[in-house]
């Protein structure tokens, strides 16, 4: 099973499907948005973060994200823990971005 | 003078390309609210319990970097940022008013204290684009204002 159909294109559930949660994840970077403007990717709950946003980037053509961030909402990610390990579900979007620096004028 | 309308040409296309990488609804998922994207001028709304609305002034872009305008949401001046992080009382010496104090914004790169690290350090980069800019800032904000 392809973790990364999206959440539009119907498809058959295999006995494995249903014993397996999943969640709808929006990647939302400076390049775009990933998967598209209007569809979320069908994610198992026990994938971690950095899978898909790893994902994100490469469709997005993004090649650098040594410092970037990923949040939702206003709460920080770790995107080596597993979607369920951040306690979240349903439809997630996912703000990933490069870390802001500067300051001390 | 045909130099100077090419040059024009190549900086609004610049513009364009990058303001349409956030779209409207893209911005919504994750709490921003685009005014306008014509070119010269990106603006912005940070939606928060105390709003931000960044105005880019966005000439010569990419080959100088965003001058940011920090406005409440009727458009006038912010004049009180939070402490720290990346925002500064001022007053700037170009605009005599608080600023975004980082990497990627004209106001820091022309301040005295900055003037060795250059944009062409960051130009081109990924994450350094006009969204990236100002999901940077959006971020900063809404940690620390109140």
């Amino acid at each position: 099973m392809s973790h990364t159909d999206t959440l539009e294109r119907d498809r058959p559930s295999s006995d494995k499907d249903k014993t397996i949660n999943h969640l709808g994840v929006a990647v939302i970077t400076p390049n775009g948005t990933y998967p598209d403007e209007d569809a979320y990717k069908r994610v198992p709950e026990h994938e971690k973060i950095d899978v898909v946003l790893k994902h994100a980037a490469h469709e997005l053509e993004i090649t650098n994200t040594t410092d970037w961030v990923a949040k939702v909402g206003d709460r920080g990610l770790d995107p080596q823990k597993t979607f369920a390990e951040e306690k979240l579900c349903c439809l997630v979007d996912i703000e990933y971005h490069k870390h802001e620096g500067g300051g001390g004028a | 003078m045909r130099a100077a309308a090419v040059h024009e040409a190549l900086v609004k296309a610049n513009f364009e390309a990058d303001a349409a990488k956030l779209s409207d609804e893209s911005a919504a998922r994750v709490g921003l609210k685009i005014h306008a994207r014509i070119y010269p001028i990106l603006d912005v709304t940070v939606r928060h319990s105390r709003p931000l609305r960044l105005k880019l002034h966005c000439d010569s872009w990419d080959e100088l970097p965003p001058s940011i305008e920090l406005l409440n949401p009727d458009g006038s001046f912010v004049t009180d940022v939070p402490h720290g992080g990346i925002f500064h009382p001022g007053p700037h010496p170009n605009t005599g008013r608080p600023f975004v104090c980082m990497r990627g914004t004209r106001e820091y790169h022309t301040h005295s204290s900055h003037l060795n690290d250059h944009w062409d350090n960051y130009r081109g980069q990924d994450g350094m684009n006009l969204p990236g800019i100002i999901m940077q800032i959006a971020r900063v904000w809404r940690r620390l204002a109140k």
